[in-house]
């Protein structure tokens, strides 16, 4: 690479690295090895200033003992497919929010211009909120985020190319530090905030000279009208929903998911890092849709649990747990699989079934089912509770 | 039998039937003097042993109040509770317990007012049914 | 009939109703009968020696009276409190004198509660001849157990007892533990005051059970995997020759709260238990208890799909207390309040 003569760089700014002439990028590219896979080769080893590099290294699977677990399986945009009257996978134009954020990126494909899929540089670009959520056929829950990224994203359009900005809302969702501030700089830049679901996105459009754009087509509630607004790029706000695989993760730490798949917390109100499975806690979208500031509390909240149990060194537990007396259980295993906590588990060795006192909470469902009444919970036995029946009818 | 006064033994789980109870007698909703309270963690507590016991021990009736599927303080007992009512309801049936006098009921900690109108309603179905007596067989 | 007349055993053996399958029982423990021989002088055994009363009423006292069958006439009754009044030792041998057995299902049904005349009808044909027929004892009110007329010693449960169980019985109260035979007990645990009893005759506290002390679950031979009831089957019902817990296929099986003993006999061979050695110790009620084991495991935790599966069973009663409704239903066995 030829570079600057020092003289050349004194006094002012310029760029120290000339720059490959065409003849010199071909043969720099002539040194391609064209082999597509990892040949071990060990040309990166050798470029590798901090020697990062181990071609010898393997997969290994590693068993270790921890006593709590942090769930943090996050989430993944719905899929607008479905949805036809929006067009996504018909029409060029239409994007995902996320496609959106992809083409604005400074290391994406236009280098973070905004450009149609032909180049051109749009002049009206539509934003539709609420793609697959607040929606009785497909998510009925709010995702919290997209009217604040939509907002971005309009904001972004305006500022890179000072297009025609329709943003197609429900309510604007804007709670947060500088969240309403930011709403109204929006209206204050010209964007459009039409209040309406979006019926129907199509190639037809009204006038001739719109052709080859797409006509968005809502009802404007507040004007009582229906607008047809022919635009270059939709932009589709999809919703959140839980990520791939969640249903396996959870299953093997031994906790739940709601109805919409979203991770159960232990209380909605007073315990959302914790879960019913003692140790075992959650952050970010995993537990339900949530921004930036919100995961990034949680995270520093779970990771506070996690570490109030290890620098203890004791927990203290209540005393109505359930126990088994040995003499009589049968080991006929009725009571393992009924507990929530997994708190019952089965000694092969003697046959008998026994529950971690540190993870059972004593609702007593084992204790009723054993049919040997070898299971009770301390300070609710069958004796005291018979006792109980009996005084209280005499 | 105009004078007679069922009994009736309640076993509420702690955090949403007896809290209910709770509120409603804080809130001074009318109720039947009838019920009689034995609190318990769960619903999926409530062994069918102790509806029994309750029975044969002079009971007419027998209420289990749980909270409602899904709000579990305990994640699940509830569905264990509603997994052994019809077996045992069967059960009591075929013993001689007329239908009416064992009831399985979800009661939210919020709705004392829901609870006020179960037991005013089961104490007078029972008051219909008349005293439960063990040698009562069919 | 024994060797030393003075330190032999009277023994007293009856059935009052019964099938008398648990004399047959006592026979059935093969060449130890040998040893009930050299030990035990058999003063009154109506099924074997043709005994009558009057034999009885001869004995000053007997030692040991092995009682079967349950009480269902004033005869039965009568006799019960005859033979307790005589012996020192009363054994309620068998489900019917420990539980009240087969025989207490009739106190379902209301009829059960007339007395006098027989369940049969008379009619003129019938009262012409009735002065040949013999004259029925009347009917107790309900069938009841031993233990609910008389104070029994000791309990031997099953339809009819085992043969480990019954032999221990004898071994223990007949023999003190003295003779050198012994039966095999690898099968199913045996408790430690029957196992001291055996050996060296140092009698169980009164009241005690020759059973196991655990269900049957203990000592059945099959393998349980996951306590999960899909559907309701009947005994005839295909079900898998695996080895798998019956109760896990979908057969009540009542051996998760039947006392063991047994060995598991007929678990072993794909008969769900019927629970003839009666509940397991800390059992209230065994069919409570079976509502709630199999209740606790539907697979299911939707209404109508239970209410499903509830709707297959059938004869809950009849089944959960075939051979205890007399004295283990906790709202049959309750005395009517008067």
């Amino acid at each position: 690479m030829p570079t600057l003569t020092p003289e050349g760089r004194k006094g002012n700014f310029r760029e120290v690295e000339l720059g490959f002439t065409e003849e010199m990028a071909r043969e720099e590219g002539q040194r391609c090895l064209s082999c597509s896979i990892c040949c071990q080769c060990g040309e990166c080893i050798s470029k590798c200033g901090p020697k990062a590099i181990d071609l010898n290294d393997h997969e290994r699977i590693h068993e270790l003992d921890v006593g709590s677990i942090i769930v943090a399986t996050g989430f993944k945009i719905f899929d607008p497919t479905p949805l036809t009257h929006y067009g996504f996978g018909r029409y060029p134009e239409v994007y995902t929010s996320l496609q959106f954020e992809r083409l604005n990126n400074a290391t994406g494909p236009t280098e973070g211009k905004i450009r149609t899929k032909d180049g051109r540089v749009p002049e009206k670009v539509a934003i539709i909120h609420c793609v697959g959520s607040r929606d009785q056929s497909h998510n009925k829950y709010c995702s919290r985020v997209c009217c604040m990224y939509s907002m971005k994203l309009a904001h972004l359009v305006k500022e890179k190319v000072a297009a025609e900005v329709y943003e197609f809302y429900i309510d604007i969702r804007s709670p947060g530090k500088g969240y309403e501030e930011f709403y109204n700089r929006l209206q204050e830049e010209g964007t459009h905030f039409i209040r309406g679901k979006v019926a129907e996105v199509t190639d037809i459009v009204d006038d001739p000279a719109d052709r080859g754009r797409l006509t968005v087509v809502a009802e404007d509630t507040l004007a009582r009208k229906i607008r047809r607004i022919p635009v270059d790029m939709v932009v589709l706000s999809v919703g959140l929903k839980a990520a791939d695989g969640v249903e396996d993760v959870a299953r093997m730490v031994g906790i739940s998911q709601d109805a919409d798949g979203w991770i159960n917390e232990l209380h909605p109100k007073l315990g959302p890092l914790a879960t019913p499975s003692d140790g075992i806690f959650i952050a970010g979208c995993c537990q339900g849709p949530k921004d930036i500031p919100d995961s990034v509390a949680q995270a520093q909240g779970a990771a506070a649990l996690a570490l109030s149990l290890i620098s203890r060194g004791k927990i203290e537990i209540e005393p109505t747990v359930a126990v088994v007396n040995d003499r009589l259980c049968t080991g006929c295993k009725t009571c393992v699989e009924l507990c929530a906590y997994s708190a019952v588990s089965f000694v092969e060795e003697k046959k008998t079934a026994f529950v971690n006192d540190i993870l059972c909470k004593g609702c007593g469902t084992c204790a009723a089912a054993c049919p040997v009444a070898a299971i009770s919970v301390q300070h609710f036995t069958p004796d005291q509770i018979f006792a109980e029946i009996e005084g209280i009818l005499a | 039998m105009s004078d007679f006064e069922p009994k009736i033994i309640a076993f509420l789980c702690t955090w949403c039937a007896y809290v209910a109870a709770d509120t409603a007698g804080i809130a001074r909703y009318k109720q039947k003097p009838n019920v009689r309270v034995i609190r318990v963690l769960c619903s999926g507590m409530v062994d069918p042993s102790y509806v029994l016991k309750a029975f044969t021990t002079g009971a007419d009736a027998v209420l289990v109040g749980g909270c409602h599927p899904g709000d579990c303080h305990y994640i699940s007992g509830n569905f264990k509770a509603m997994r052994r009512a019809p077996l045992l309801n069967k059960l009591l049936e075929e013993m001689g317990v007329e239908s009416g006098r064992f009831r399985l009921e979800w009661i939210a900690a919020s709705d004392a007012p829901q609870y006020a109108e179960i037991i005013n309603q089961m104490s007078e179905e029972v008051r219909r049914l008349g005293p439960f007596s063990p040698s009562m067989i069919k | 009939m024994g060797t030393n007349p003075v330190l032999n055993k009277k023994l007293a053996i009856f059935t009052a109703t019964g099938c008398r399958a648990c004399e047959n029982a006592i026979l059935d423990i093969h060449y130890q009968v040998s040893s009930l021989s050299r030990y035990a002088d058999i003063a009154f055994w109506p099924y074997v020696l043709g005994s009558e009363w009057r034999d009885l009423e001869k004995q000053e006292r007997i030692d040991i009276c092995f009682f079967s069958g349950a009480i269902r006439t004033g005869g039965d009754r009568e006799a019960a409190l005859k033979l307790r009044e005589k012996s020192r030792i009363m054994v309620a041998c068998g489900a019917c004198a420990a539980f009240g057995g087969m025989p207490g299902l009739v106190n379902m049904s209301q009829s059960s509660g007339e007395s006098g005349q027989s369940q049969g009808t008379m009619d003129n044909n019938q009262q012409a001849s009735e002065e040949k027929k013999p004259e029925l004892p009347p009917l107790e009110p309900r069938v009841l157990g031993l233990s609910q007329i008389v104070k029994v010693d000791y309990f031997v449960p099953g339809c009819p007892p085992t043969q480990n169980f019954l032999w221990a019985a004898i071994q223990s109260l007949v023999c003190n533990g003295q003779s050198p035979a012994r039966l095999s007990f690898a099968a199913s645990r045996l408790p430690e005051t029957i196992g001291r009893s055996i050996t060296s005759g140092i009698l169980p506290p009164k009241g005690s059970i020759f059973a196991g002390e655990k269900a049957v679950c203990a000592s059945c031979s099959r393998v349980k995997e996951e306590k999960r009831f899909e559907t309701y089957k009947r005994p005839y019902q295909a079900y898998e020759e695996s080895g798998r817990c019956l109760l896990e296929q979908g057969l009540v099986c009542q051996g998760i709260t039947t006392r063991e003993g047994c060995g598991g006999l007929c678990t072993a061979v794909g008969l769900p238990c019927r629970g003839c050695f009666g509940k397991a110790e800390a059992v209230f009620d065994p069919g409570a208890k079976m509502v709630s084991a199999i209740g606790s495991t539907f697979d299911s935790d939707d209404a109508q799909e239970i209410a499903a599966v509830v709707d297959d069973f059938v004869d809950l009663v009849g089944t959960f207390y075939r051979y205890t409704l007399p004295t283990q239903c906790a709202l049959f066995s309750t005395p009517p309040k008067d």
